[in-house]
């Protein structure tokens, strides 16, 4: 379903990690209301742009352009491109630690509100929000008591990150490998929250090595990295002939 | 003549001027005074390991005046932390007050001063010292004004005792407190040491404090330090836990322009546990020396030390650990870290955590970290809408909150959270 609104616009965008070039002329667009997948072999720089559309200070951008939502996103601090509207689904979630769940989560809630010219919720108010996402991803009470990821496992982090795409509801999720290391119930509890976040009125960039979580979340488009930039587009059954035959025929040239 | 000398010469004046016709304790301090003259002060040389990274020549350089004996409590700031159910002590410049109204028949309060006091209870001040020259402990029963001596006899009992500074002079006074506290066994005792002082105040405070917990006793003590600005604090403690006695402890350190803690805890009786929980906060050129030792001397005993450390401006912090595990004590269980946040690179952080294991079979560990704040942290809480200072003041008062979280008694914590958590800086990131 598309409205043919551009949401994310990324022009010959060149980018390095530690001197080396990961990003090469690498272009793509989403509009409003697609849910696109990026896969690709390791190294292929699938990471690195998540890392850069949600302005990680580690990554340099040598050239190109990235507009969202009409705006231009690379000058921009990470807070500021998530009250637009961008959220970024960790690979790898860090543990707060003595930062409670609750507390994190309001202010994040709270600090976008501000941004976005909307007064702070209440706590009875933001508590029902939180608890009807919570039931969502079937996040328990407990668990919202607990430290920001402190002490939890690969799936309770994954399932973290849902909960939180759930409640601060994005124009732009992009979820960095979500599925990865997780087991058969954990995969479907995240990608029903995909599922469920998804709507006419936003988007969704995938990032993922596995065809399995396709099963589950249906994208409008497949694209396939390999050395930094898009090889080949297609749809969904582009996914299932790279499960028959691998990456390999396509970094043939 | 250097300081040391000018200073011991002090001492000596002063303890003549103590001394009179109705007072027990004269002779102790002049027992004491002796001794010192012996062995003076502990000296900042290479070598000293124990007083390595503090120079007490800013404790001795001082003219003193004598101390002001009696003060009345209405000069005194107000006293924003009364937990409910707790019984109040207050000791003013090492004297205790005279309006102390305890209504607790499990709490037996002597002193020197007012002669109730028995030769017997005298003579247990410095027992619980070990067998070496504790030099600040013997400055302080030669310079005494009170020996006070707090014995819990059962129940389950709740006590505040104020250690409170108070001088309006320009010069600086010299307080000792002295206390000892003896809890009977299976006894209850929630202790609040409460170290302050007026603002400006300009004073020394070198405190002891001596605590045996008998068999089956609990002992959880909160000390506070918040002395004035200007005040010097040390503080010699000694700990004794008799069998299947229990020991937790937490010390919060704030106040004061240089302070040292010499925390020394002795476990020889079987089954005893030991928690220390610490929590330091330096700011502006604030030196605060934290030794801590633990003593496993018999079987089957566990003993945690947690302490956690912010630092900022050109402040200097230390934490000096040390766990001894005798020949005698298998299955100890013992851990030990110390955490830091250095978040200024002018402040100063000496962490040594160390370990001596003379048995087999136990299990035991140690650690410390130091480090500023971690840029993909924040990197993780900005990308969910939080700003650099939002983001940084959340993982300080975090880091904080480990220890406060801790604390069980209401008031308390609030308080904890008002004077630690709600004036904690923020980080000033270089990108």
């Amino acid at each position: 379903m598309t409205n043919n609104k551009i949401i994310l616009e990324i022009k010959n965008l060149n980018a390095s990690v530690a001197n080396t070039q990961i990003l090469k002329d690498f272009n793509l667009t989403i509009n409003m209301g697609e849910k696109h997948t990026l896969m690709g072999p390791n190294g292929s720089g699938k990471s690195t742009l998540a890392n850069i559309l949600a302005g990680n200070p580690e990554y340099i951008v040598d050239s190109g352009e990235i507009n969202f939502l009409g705006q231009t996103l690379l000058d921009k601090a990470p807070e500021i491109r998530a009250c637009l509207g961008l959220f970024l689904a960790f690979q790898y979630p860090v543990e707060l630690p003595g930062v409670r769940m609750w507390q994190f989560l309001k202010s994040s809630l709270d600090s976008q509100r501000e941004y976005n010219g909307k007064d702070p919720l209440s706590t009875k108010d933001f508590d029902s929000i939180l608890n009807e996402c919570a039931e969502k991803v079937d996040i328990s009470q407990d668990f919202l008591k607990r430290n920001v990821n402190e002490g939890f496992s690969g799936g309770e982090k994954k399932r973290n990150e849902i909960l939180q795409l759930t409640l601060i509801n994005p124009k732009l999720a992009i979820l960095d490998e979500t599925d990865s290391g997780l087991d058969i119930d954990a995969l479907k509890i995240v990608s029903n929250g995909i599922e469920n976040f998804s709507s006419p009125n936003n988007s969704v960039l995938l990032v993922t090595h596995y065809q399995r979580i396709l099963n589950y979340v249906k994208p409008d488009y497949v694209h396939v990295m390999i050395d930094g930039k898009i090889v080949k587009s297609g749809d969904k059954s582009l996914a299932l002939e790279l499960e028959k035959k691998g990456y390999d025929w396509l970094s043939k040239k | 003549m250097n300081s040391n000398t000018n200073f011991i010469d002090f001492v000596s004046k002063t303890t003549d001027k103590l001394n009179s016709n109705n007072d027990i304790a004269n002779e102790f301090r002049l027992n004491n005074l002796s001794k010192l003259k012996q062995i003076g002060l502990p000296t900042h040389r290479k070598g000293n390991e124990e007083w390595k990274y503090t120079n007490l020549n800013k404790f001795t350089s001082i003219n003193y005046i004598l101390p002001v004996v009696e003060t009345e409590d209405s000069n005194l700031k107000s006293q924003e932390l009364s937990p409910k159910e707790f019984e109040v002590i207050n000791i003013i410049n090492g004297k205790l007050s005279k309006k102390n109204n305890i209504n607790n028949s499990y709490i037996n309060i002597k002193s020197s001063s007012i002669n109730t006091l028995t030769t017997n209870e005298l003579n247990k001040f410095n027992s619980l010292l070990g067998d070496k020259n504790e030099q600040m402990a013997i400055l302080n029963s030669a310079l005494c004004t009170d020996y006070i001596f707090i014995n819990i006899t059962g129940g389950n009992v709740k006590l505040l005792i104020n250690f409170i500074n108070s001088n309006n002079s320009e010069n600086f006074i010299l307080s000792n407190p002295k206390v000892f506290i003896n809890i009977d066994s299976k006894s209850q005792l929630e202790l609040i040491e409460n170290h302050y002082g007026n603002k400006n105040s300009k004073y020394t405070s070198n405190n002891v404090l001596e605590i045996k917990i008998n068999k089956q006793s609990n002992l959880k003590h909160y000390r506070l330090l918040e002395e004035s600005e200007n005040a010097i604090h040390t503080n010699t403690t000694r700990v004794y836990l008799d069998e299947k006695s229990k020991f937790k402890s937490f010390a919060f350190s704030k106040g004061a322009q240089m302070a040292r803690y010499d925390l020394k805890v002795s476990m020889p009786h079987e089954h005893s546990e030991v928690e220390l929980n610490g929590l330091y906060c330096t700011s502006g050129k604030q030196h605060l020396d934290n030794y801590i030792n633990l003593d496993h001397i018999a079987p089957h005993c566990i003993s945690r030390i947690n302490y956690k450390g912010i630092l900022n401006g050109e402040s200097h912090a230390i934490f000096g650990g040390t766990v001894l595990v005798r020949a005698g004590a298998i299955k100890t269980d013992s851990r030990q870290t110390d955490k830091n946040l250095v978040l200024s690179p002018k402040a100063e952080i000496d962490t040594k955590p160390s370990l001596f294991i003379y048995v087999d079979d136990v299990i035991a560990g140690h650690g410390a970290t130091a480090g500023n704040i971690d840029e993909q942290t924040v990197y993780y809480m900005r990308s969910r809408g939080l700003d650099l200072e939002t983001a940084s003041k959340m993982l300080i008062s975090g880091f904080a909150m480990e220890i406060i979280d801790k604390v069980t008694i209401n008031e308390l914590n609030n308080y904890l959270i008002k004077t630690y958590i709600n004036t904690l800086p923020s980080y000033k990131f270089d990108f």
